[in-house]
């Protein structure tokens, strides 16, 4: 059995049939993690945290009591999440040697109450701002995807998509501020699950924004994503069913999502909106004038993320330490510094008002539907040579996902492809606000409606 | 009954014996109101609507369909409330010849529901923004509680507070952001109370800050708030029963509240304290170090109160009729100008922060109290000779009752007696967010201690 190839839900149901046992499942992982050539996707390996778990669910297993369907699974966790006993380096050089953590975030106990192992953490963008992936300290985790030369994971949640992607995790925990979670997920053909506001936790993760913050996990199914939610919010019971696909709307936005999109990106999309209008799903095209109106309001007050980044992060600018901070990550901080009070609250105002616009747009079981990313990985050298060509691409990344965060829609993407390289495409799916489970019922079955061909 | 002198409670139990009628009652303020020489309490009179609600009111209750012990009780409104055909002020002169509301405010219209008769809008100081009630537009009621020198009304509900005290209406309705209901309340001998964020909605009501805005009743007895309180969440107006006070904790902070308070207010605080200790309850006086928290956030980043009207109220703090504006009221919805977004962000942690704190001391037993006020009413010839001393005295009206909005608590002031002029003073009580309820009941009790 190649164990890395196998979902996480797939190696909780070995484990529960005794083909698999947690012990060799997790030193699998481990000597996998050791062996891989690109030693940046971890931070730090929790080897004997991680063993020590293993055991003790190869004991619960042995005695017939498991604590769910992920008793025993491996976890990566992203470096802004508290694991007792570790630092948390925001993947920042100024962090690299600051005290451990005095406790698990409560996410991580979460976890740990449904058996899970930690395998460590993972590699990010310096304090999770930007949706490229790159890190001048820790190295940047090279996508798995690439052919012809290093291509870029995404980001911010690198090191979690990487992980997954590579086979040194089954799943891995990431966080999602304007699509970090989702570009990397949709950059190395896997799954990602950005949540509502509130819906999970985020004691003890370090902040960047904390309207905009979300917690998610990159997995390699629906399935996987859906477990890891039930496990994250500490709801071991209760699994949300598949719904039918009957009576559910997708509406396609049909200004601003495609712009720049490459063809492939395009071309994949189209090929899952047919599958799924082919199973019964509704389809229609419009235009959103809330998109338009949130970019006016940027344009004239600034965003949001970079309010709050500089609230949370511009102590750490302006510290003594400042200069070792990567120049692009503080370029995108210092955005903060000039923003008034009446900017913020003009942004606030606004977000309020467009999310309950958009909301009676989006009335039934009604998701929006658009490409995750308008492009694929893009090649890392060029992205390294100039700054004006990483801010330009960070931008295009960001685009289609941070429309997520700015309305609080919880989003799924999913893998809809390759392009003519090989390079992953993802479609985003889009509900409203507070539709966590709602989503989740839907995707089960559209998952299995993309795959059918 | 002397109708100048009865609650609103008082007044609705006649109507419903019988013993009063509503279009007499309503005839007798609205004459009170023509009849008056403070002619700055009123801006707008509906005499119209007020004659045509007390008619349907005493229709009503012939027939024995009364809407509650309310129906047929008058009532006046801040200038702040849409009231429908009436062009809401603001007591601003930039606002003069706004169009008429086209609907009632929320609030109104559920004063409308239990029956209550709208005898009109009462005036503020520009925008509400400040503690004293001056107005040099619309002109500044004046404090009744002085017939030789006048006296500021407090502010920013002053024409809330006179229109009661004066005896021109039983009950009125004004909004607390940094005070406004409480220091009108205890400038003018009266109750009032402030509710708790959210709890009253505010459809129709002018916004200054849309967090920290409040809306609650002046009026002459707990009960009379008890029942607005009602009215003005649209639910039957019934009263709970008073609370023991036999587990209540009162904590009286020995820092912050009575720096720079007036002798005659600490001691009518004390006599206060004195009785209700009489009467069993515990009194615990401490240091709450989270009252200087508040000080050293205000300091550091400002007030949201600030941020929100300026981003309010920009387009005319900056636009060509600027300078139609009072000056005080100008230079002080200015001072959000300066914030940044990071203030901001500093201010709304510092609020979850020490509101958590005060939910903490306070539990489901604890009241925090202290005077309403540091000053008592001042002339407002010394306040319109000197900006120094109309900032002083405001800040002196303004420093007890704003810690209150910062800290998200709901609140009541009762009067606590005079000074040797003869102007009311004030003890307050606070209770944290959330727990008006409480507040209200075990006000009920404090009340008849310090009233005993």
């Amino acid at each position: 059995m190649d164990i890395s190839s196998l979902t996480a839900a797939q190696l909780g149901r070995a484990m529960r049939d005794k083909k698999l046992d947690p012990v060799e499942v997790t030193e699998h992982f481990l000597s996998r993690i050791a062996a891989h050539a690109d030693q940046s996707v971890f931070i730090t390996v929790t080897t004997d945290r991680a063993r020590q778990e293993a055991k003790a669910s190869a004991a619960r297993y042995a005695k017939g009591h498991p604590l769910g369907p992920l008793d025993g699974v491996p976890v990566a966790w992203k470096d802004l999440v508290d694991v007792r006993g570790v630092t948390t380096t925001c993947a920042s050089e100024i962090f690299r040697t600051r005290a451990p953590a005095e406790d698990d975030a409560p996410i991580v106990k979460n976890c740990a109450a449904a058996g899970m192992v930690v395998l460590g953490k993972v590699n990010l963008t310096e304090f999770a701002f930007s949706g490229l992936g790159l890190n001048p300290h820790y190295g940047t985790p090279i996508n798995p995807h690439s052919t012809d030369s290093p291509r870029a994971p995404g980001g911010s949640s690198a090191g979690s998509a990487v992980a997954v992607a590579a086979g040194l995790a089954p799943i891995a925990i990431g966080t999602d501020t304007g699509g970090s979670v989702r570009i990397p997920a949709a950059f190395n053909g896997l799954f990602g699950y950005k949540s509502s506001q509130g819906h999970i936790n985020k004691e003890r993760v370090q902040a960047l924004s904390l309207t905009l913050d979300t917690i998610g996990p990159l997995g390699k199914s629906v399935e996987d994503c859906v477990l890891m939610e039930r496990a994250l919010c500490r709801q071991l019971v209760v699994v949300p069913r598949p719904a039918g696909l009957g009576d559910l709307k997708l509406v396609v936005p049909d200004n601003l999502v495609f712009e720049e999109a490459q063809d492939a990106v395009v071309a994949n999309f189209e090929t899952m909106l047919s599958r799924l209008s082919a199973a019964g799903v509704a389809i229609e095209r419009r235009r959103f004038d809330v998109f338009d109106a949130m970019l006016e309001s940027s344009a004239a007050h600034g965003t949001l993320a970079t309010a709050e980044a500089f609230y949370n992060l511009g102590s750490y600018v302006d510290g003594p330490e400042g200069g070792k901070i990567d120049r692009r990550v503080v370029s995108r901080i210092e955005r903060g510094r000039g923003q008034s009070a009446a900017d913020y609250i003009a942004i606030m105002e606004a977000r309020q008002t467009l999310n309950r616009k958009l909301g009676t747009e989006m009335e039934g079981p009604t998701f929006l539907a658009m490409p995750t990313v308008a492009i694929t990985a893009p090649e890392i050298a060029p992205l390294e040579a100039d700054d004006e060509v990483f801010h330009a691409t960070n931008l295009t990344a960001l685009r289609n996902t941070m429309l997520g965060n700015y309305f609080d829609l919880p989003g799924f993407t999913v893998p809809s492809g390759v392009d003519g390289q090989g390079l992953p495409t993802g479609i985003l799916f889009n509900a409203f606000t507070g539709q966590d489970e709602l989503l989740m019922c839907y995707m089960q079955s559209m998952q299995r409606a993309m795959q059918r061909n | 009954m002397n109708l100048g002198e009865a609650t609103a409670a008082e007044i609705g139990r006649a109507l419903q014996a019988g013993e009063l009628d509503a279009v007499e009652v309503t005839g007798f303020f609205l004459d009170r109101i023509a009849a008056s020489d403070n002619t700055a309490v009123f801006t707008t009179v509906t005499a119209e609507r007020a004659h045509s609600e007390a008619r349907a009111a005493a229709l009503r209750l012939k027939k024995g369909n009364s809407r509650g012990p309310l129906d047929g009780v008058p009532i006046s409104w801040k200038d702040l409330f849409d009231l429908t055909d009436t062009v809401t002020t603001c007591g601003s002169a930039l606002y003069r010849d706004n169009p008429p509301a086209t609907e009632d405010a929320a609030a109104v219209a559920h004063g409308a529901a239990a029956g209550m008769v709208a005898l009109g809008k009462v005036g503020l100081p520009e925008f509400a923004f400040s503690g004293l009630g001056l107005n040099p537009h619309y002109g500044t009621p004046i404090n009744p509680h002085d017939s030789k020198t006048p006296r500021a009304p407090g502010g920013s509900s002053g024409g809330s507070g006179v229109s009661v005290a004066a005896g021109l209406a039983p009950v009125s309705i004004g909004t607390d952001t940094g005070g406004s209901v409480r220091i009108p309340a205890c400038f003018n001998g009266l109750v009032g109370y402030k509710s708790s964020e959210g709890h009253i909605g505010k459809g129709g009501l002018a916004a200054l800050s849309p967090t920290l805005d409040t809306i609650g009743p002046l009026a002459r007895s707990v009960e009379d708030c008890i029942l607005l309180e009602r009215v003005l969440r649209g639910r039957r107006p019934t009263l709970m029963p008073a609370a023991p006070l036999d587990n209540v904790t009162l904590i009286v902070p020995t820092n912050v509240v009575f720096d720079g308070a007036e002798a005659a207010i600490v001691a009518n605080f004390d006599t206060a304290i004195e009785k209700l200790a009489r009467a069993g309850v515990r009194i615990r006086r401490e240091a709450v170090p989270v009252l200087d928290d508040v000080l050293t956030l205000s300091q550091r980043h400002g007030s949201l109160a600030w941020a929100e009207a300026w981003h309010m109220l920009r387009h005319l703090l900056e636009g060509p009729d600027y300078t139609k504006m009072d000056f005080r009221v100008w230079h002080d919805l200015s001072l959000g100008k300066s914030m940044t977004a990071d203030d901001v962000l500093h201010v709304l942690d510092g609020h979850t922060r020490m509101r958590a704190v005060v939910a903490d001391l306070l539990g489901s037993d604890g009241l925090m109290v202290m005077p309403t006020t540091k000053n008592t009413a001042p002339a407002i010839a010394d306040l319109e000779a000197s900006w120094q001393t109309f900032n002083s005295n405001n800040w002196l009206a303004l420093a007890n009752t704003n810690l209150g909005n910062i800290l998200g608590v709901c609140a009541l002031t009762l009067p606590s007696g005079t000074n040797a002029n003869n102007m009311p003073t004030g003890f307050m009580v606070y209770a944290p967010g959330g727990q008006d309820e409480r507040l209200l009941a075990q006000g009920l009790s404090i009340e008849a201690v310090l009233r005993g």
